[in-house]
């Protein structure tokens, strides 16, 4: 156990963001240059703390008495969230949506939810995790809620807090009950008193309580990452969010999400106590099934894209349910590779929205291929990249999905690798109806003329779409890096 | 083996000129003219020929049996036991490959600046041809199976974009389709004889590899030989079966019987497209897959006897359907499907690099003759009917006596280049000892031996039909204004007298051991080939022999010279003419068979394509049938959810669920609705998910 | 009577089951938030009592502290979003009348 902070360097550097956000949002306020000095500050910090991550100094340990964990598995994930708020910084300035008066708040509370999503990544006391969860949660509220004055954001907010109060009710108290059957709060003290439970053969009753409150537990971060049935807040939440805010939680909370998954799944549930392979693997035909289905016929682009992000969670919790290395690493790969094209749809998103006068239809995107060619063909990229075709790289990340799960070469992970693919068909529909209105069907004229939206967004999305092609072809070493990660296996 | 870095250079040098003429060519051309369209697009096969010479110093400065060069660009897949990298490797047999390819490449993306020069999509043009040398080059410097299939699918790729170049006419796009199709069926012959060959050795080692020296290594050993030579599937061994579905894939893109039926409809493309895909470089990729594979094919005598039994019938089906045809670019076309013959011929007796030295031999003189043909195209005004040319040899002297050269050349006429590769693999062919069949060897020459006289009968009639005689072409009286033929620019005639050339002295590197002088080009590429050398026998035919045989091609091409030239010279002999209107009922049978290319077109529309409509006609009947009674069924069943919902909670379902539209829509419809925007709903069905949760955990699992 | 560990759980369960219900049924937002509060309480006397009964352990208790301290946290972002919710849809706090989001 460390004594030293080194490893904790990009927290560290997170928290003296956001307080350095806040300080300069108060001093500056009502000045316009407060914009771009609160906004680099966030760029910088991230920044930092993406630095930090990969500085020789940084050696992993246990740290704050076995409370978090720096490992490669953690920095895999923090390095995803660095390079994701980074984006998310820029695209949330060039925004029309976050209120230009208020967005050094705005700043500051996206630092405080990477700071969350680093230490959530890391936690490994039921302590930690439910603190960094709350925290997540509440800071994502706040930007949810952001704009004060539109109905749709505040009606967005208020489901989103009372059903994430109830599931991490419902967490805490599944915690609650395994603290009390196994004594301690660390995971994987938890995890070998669970196994003494379940094998020692114990009273019936003490399994009983330990599998419901395991259960409870699941319900907790099932809500995270939007999986059945725990998912009825995403296209709410998605929809009426500010687009940014909706881009940003789409990767991040759901990649942190399942990194806290995998650690609990692994830590604390070792083979033996709860089955739940099995459990994660019916969850996981549901969500995707659900998310597929229900994305067919939405006109909202972000409901859309919601559904689209339930049905990849669905794709991730299959290889989770594989519960080997290869469905570690692929669940990482398939991570950062999501983050990539999830992030892009969005701000083209963003850029139509802005163009259309802030119409969300998917009506506003046909002809889109006339009218922004470079924003139709980026849109066509990320969307094949998202159903999974080659050689984009969403097909490697899908492969390496499927492989993990056929290497088990078991009855029923080939049930579940079958309604992967079954499902990856469906998918193709919804996406490519928006590719088919960008690409044939005319621009719809009328009283919005499209005004230009901010070139920037144009330039992310263009920055996303390179590695995406990119790793199409050329993916090894995201993979060796991911790979290299899964050391919480040892 | 010597780690080479520049080789990467090679393939990624078109590559570049393609990316550029793909992106900016267009406003390029329109802002600084042609030149900035062709003059990169010839520099980088140029430069890709440099780096191959250079690679072949570097070559010839290492020892007989260490000549390989590689470089690797990354690990592309490392997946288990398939090792395959971006990586490339430069031995002998792939050096003489790049060679002639980047060599006559360039000279035909010359001869394009003078032959496209009033096209409009010149950029579009440049770009594909040097995408095209790109994948070409990809595909003979892939030191594995992966990458070779990336260039093999790109090759395909690009001859599909080219051949229907000018899409906007129908019969080009479906000409390009048709070749593209074609060749699919070829490819899924290379993927599963793969596919094949790796589990074998899987199965057999325990570990495999899909690059090609690794193969080799392994299957050089024994116990490996004997385990894929035992062991059988649908009654063939391992090996053969191997073999045949690797020459499925190589009958496919080198235009073999039964899969050479989209060649002579290739011949829509450009011809400058015509000569350097479907003449000097695509087609003979099937060729290079036979013997860079050869440690496959080599162990199985089944195999080699069917390669080389396809080949020699080919050749001679090929060449009699060129007796009739008038134009001039499909008369190219079977020649070239009859060469190809030849070259499997070749490598099906085990002769690897006499195969491979016909398709360089040929690369120059069959290259030489099309780009004559489109000399003569574009001078007679895209006259491609040899009926309405005739005497153009005072219109144009250097295209005619090009032409004339490259037609000795493929007659084998002595001293020309044909004349020393196709010899010596009729040689071989005759003295071969590895086929399954006794007196195999001399059916196959004999087949051979037809195929030369009827090859010579045919490319001469050609010439002569062309050049020689009276011009029966259009006058210029309709609105052109006197337009003689006349001869083409500088850049296509220096081409042409360059290619003549080589067609005259490529032969000398490869000269009959019988005459006691040295074989370079054998000496070269036998490191390569060094493996199977100990299986492949001789029949044992005496110098004797093959002294006959040579004189007796020789005499063969000779005859067929002199009887072309009877029938033909200056179009005075009536008796072509006679016959082709002849009532007799035996001639006129015939003649309308060979002259509608014995009806194989027609026969593959009505046996295949007919089944595939068939097909499309039964799934139409069972989806509109049987599939719709299972979708009113599934609407049923979706009801029933929301009445179910419908109890416990608010108006979900009213009309939204009524089993017409198909069954996953209207699933989708129900989800949206359960949906219902209210949030005690949310709460409701999260709380009843967390009990079924801990239901079903406890029902299922104890 | 002695309360034993049973007692504490018994009562902590039916706190739990109270939230649970005052969630479900309710329409006054702040009525939700109050179920919220239940829940998490119950949780908290779960850790404490259960810290109680493997002899003082600290680890329960503060949790217990924490779990006050977010529902706290929680709490408050929640009201934020019901003033805000007031606001917006015309001085109603009703949870039923936001329901425009759907599908």
């Amino acid at each position: 156990m460390q004594q030293d902070l080194t490893a904790f360097c990009p927290e560290i550097v997170l928290v003296a963001g956001v307080l350095a956000a806040f300080v300069a949002d108060l001093f500056l306020s009502r000045k316009p240059i407060k914009r771009v000095v609160v906004a680099a500050i966030a760029f910088v910090t991230v920044c930092g703390a993406g630095i930090c991550l990969f500085c020789p100094a940084s050696s992993s340990g246990l740290l704050f008495g076995g409370m978090v964990h720096a490992d490669a598995f953690s920095v895999y994930f923090k390095a995803l969230f660095a390079v994701a708020v980074c984006a998310a910084v820029v695209f949330s300035y060039f925004s029309d949506e976050v209120e230009r008066d208020r967005d050094g708040e705005y700043y500051a509370i996206l630092l405080a939810m990477t700071l969350a999503m680093f230490l959530l990544s890391s936690a490994t006391n039921a302590l930690m995790i439910f603190l960094s969860l709350e925290f997540l949660s509440v800071a994502s509220y706040v930007l949810v809620a952001f704009r004060r004055r539109d109905k749709r954001s505040t009606e967005a907010a208020l489901k989103y807090v009372v059903y994430g109060a109830l599931a991490s009710g419902l967490m805490l108290f599944g915690f609650s009950y395994l603290y009390g059957l196994v004594g301690s709060l660390d995971i994987v003290e938890i995890g070998r008193g669970l196994e003494q439970i379940f094998a020692g053969g114990a009273t019936t009753s003490a399994k009983l309580i330990g599998s419901v409150s395991v259960m409870m537990v699941f319900a907790g971060f099932a809500y995270k990452i939007a999986a059945v049935p725990f998912h009825m807040w995403c296209p709410d939440v998605y929809e009426g969010a500010p687009t940014p805010v909706a881009a940003i939680l789409s990767v991040g909370p759901k990649a942190a999400g399942f990194a806290v998954l995998i650690r609990f799944l692994i830590s604390a549930l070792p083979a033996g106590t709860i089955p739940w392979p099995a459990i994660i693997g019916i969850i996981s035909v549901a969500t995707m099934t659900l998310g597929n289905i229900a994305a067919i016929h939405q006109n909202n682009i972000k409901r859309l894209l919601a559904y689209s992000s339930i049905a990849h969670a669905g794709y991730m919790l299959m290889a989770v349910s594989a519960g080997s290395p290869d469905g570690t690493s692929a669940v990482m790969f398939y991570a950062a590779v999501y983050m990539l094209m999830n992030l892009g749809a969005f701000v083209v998103v963003m850029s139509v929205r802005a163009s259309a006068g802030g119409s969300e239809e998917i009506s506003t995107y046909d002809g889109l291929s006339k009218t922004q060619p470079l924003l139709a063909v980026l849109m066509t990229i990320f969307l094949f990249s998202l159903v999974g075709i080659p050689p984009f790289g969403g097909f490697i990340g899908k492969f390496y999905l499927f492989a993990a799960l056929i290497k088990k070469a078991g009855y029923w992970y080939y049930v579940i690798a079958l309604a992967g693919v079954v499902n990856s068909a469906v998918s193709l529909y919804y996406y490519a109806r928006i590719i088919k209105a960008m690409f044939l069907k005319e621009p719809v004229s009328g009283n919005n003329i499209m005004k230009r939206a901010p070139a920037a967004f144009a330039a992310i999305a263009v920055i996303l779409a390179v590695p995406v092609l990119v790793l199409g072809v050329y993916w090894s070493p995201l993979y060796l890096f991911a790979e290299r990660s899964t050391d919480i296996f040892k | 083996m010597t780690q080479y870095p520049l080789l990467a250079l090679i393939p990624l040098l078109p590559l570049l000129g393609a990316a550029y003429n793909a992106f900016v060519g267009a406003r390029m051309q329109k802002r600084f003219g042609y030149a900035a369209v062709h003059v990169p697009a010839i520099l980088m096969p140029g430069i890709s020929f440099v780096i191959t010479v250079l690679a072949f110093a570097r070559l010839v400065s290492l020892p007989h049996h260490e000549r390989v060069l590689t470089t690797t660009l990354w690990s592309w897949m490392p997946v288990g036991s398939v090792d395959a990298g971006v990586a490339f490797l430069m031995d002998p047999l792939a050096l003489v490959m790049c060679g002639f390819i980047t060599f006559v490449g360039t000279l035909i993306h010359i001869y394009s600046v003078g032959y496209m020069h009033e096209e409009p999509s010149y950029w579009r043009f440049f770009s594909y041809l040097n995408l095209f040398m790109f994948t070409m080059l990809v595909l003979v410097l892939a030191d594995n199976f992966i990458l070779m299939f990336v260039g093999w699918e790109g090759v395909g790729l690009c001859s599909y974009l080219l051949i229907s170049f000018w899409y906007k006419e129908k019969k080009n796009a479906v000409a390009g389709m048709k070749a593209f199709i074609v060749n699919r069926i070829g490819d899924f012959g290379f993927l599963l004889g793969l596919l094949l060959l790796f589990w074998s050795i899987h199965g057999v080692t325990g570990g495999s590899s899909v690059v090609f020296r690794n193969i080799e290594e392994i299957l050089a050993q024994p116990a490996v030989r004997e385990a894929l030579s035992s062991q059988t599937v649908l009654g063939l061994s391992l090996i053969s079966m191997i073999g045949i579905l690797f020459f499925v894939g190589a009958m496919g893109k080198s235009a073999q019987i039964p899969l050479y039926v989209w060649l002579p409809d290739a011949m829509a493309g450009p011809t400058p497209v015509s000569a350097l895909i479907h003449a000097a470089t695509m087609v003979t990729a099937g060729v290079y897959l036979v013997a860079r594979l050869h440690f496959v094919f080599a162990l199985s005598p089944l195999v080699m006897s069917w390669v080389a039994l396809v080949g020699a019938v080919t050749a001679v089906f090929a060449a009699t359907i060129g007796f009739f045809q008038h134009d001039i670019k499909k008369v190219l076309a079977y020649s070239t499907v009859s060469q190809l013959g030849y070259m499997f011929i070749g490598v099906g007796v085990g002769a690897y690099w006499v195969a491979i030295f016909h398709v360089m031999t040929h690369a120059f003189f069959k290259a030489c003759l099309f780009l004559g043909s489109g000399s003569v195209i574009l001078g007679c005004h895209h006259e491609q009917d040899m009926r309405r040319m005739g005497g153009l040899k005072k219109f144009m002297p250097v295209t005619a006596w090009t032409y004339f050269i490259a037609c000795c050349a493929i007659a084998g006429f002595p001293f020309t280049s044909g004349f020393f590769s196709k010899d010596e693999i009729l040689w071989k062919a005759f003295d071969s000892g590895n086929l399954l069949f006794p007196g195999g060897g001399l059916m196959i020459w004999a087949l051979g031996a037809l195929g030369a006289v009827c090859t010579a009968f045919y490319m001469f009639r050609s010439y002569y039909m062309t050049f020689t005689g009276e011009y029966r072409g259009a006058h210029g009286h309709n609105g052109h204004g006197g337009h003689q033929p006349h001869e083409s620019p500088r850049n296509m005639t220096h081409v042409l007298v360059v290619l003549a050339a080589f067609s005259l002295v490529a032969g000398f590197i490869g000269l009959p051991h019988l005459w006691h002088l040295p074989s370079y080009l054998h000496h070269w590429l036998d490191p390569v080939f060094s493996g199977s050398a100990e299986i492949i026998r001789s029949a044992g035919h005496g110098s004797g022999h093959e002294w006959a045989l040579m004189i007796f091609s020789v005499a063969l091409a000779l005859t067929g010279w002199a009887f072309a030239r009877w029938l033909y010279r200056d179009n005075r002999n009536a008796a072509p003419s006679r016959l082709i209107e002849s009532k007799h009922p035996l001639v006129c049978g015939i003649h309308r068979l060979v002259y509608n290319k014995y009806y194989v077109d027609e026969i593959y529309d009505a046996v295949f394509v007919g089944f595939v409509m068939w097909f499309r006609k039964i799934c139409d009947w069972i989806d509109r049938n049987i599939v719709d009674a299972l979708v009113n069924f599934a609407g049923l069943f979706g009801r029933l959810v929301g009445r179910v919902h419908g109890l416990t909670d608010t108006h979900v379902v009213d009309g939204a669920v009524n089993g017409t539209a198909w069954s996953i829509a209207s699933m989708g419809s129900a989800l949206r609705l359960v949906q219902t925007g209210n949030l005690r709903t949310y709460l409701y069905i999260a709380i009843s998910g967390a009990i079924a949760l801990v239901i079903m955990n406890f029902i299922l699992f104890g | 009577m002695n309360p034993g560990l049973q007692h504490f759980l018994v009562l902590s369960a039916a706190l739990f089951a109270c939230g649970l219900l005052c969630l479900v049924t309710r329409r006054n937002a702040i009525g939700l938030l109050m179920g919220i509060e239940l829940i998490i309480n119950a949780a908290n006397i779960n850790f404490v009592a259960f810290s109680r009964h493997l002899g003082n352990d600290r680890a329960g208790q503060v949790f217990a502290l924490f779990g006050i301290a977010l529902a706290a946290v929680g709490v408050t972002v929640a009201l934020a979003i019901v003033f805000a919710l007031y606001r917006n849809f015309n001085k109603s706090i009703d949870v039923d009348d936001a329901s425009r989001l759907r599908g």
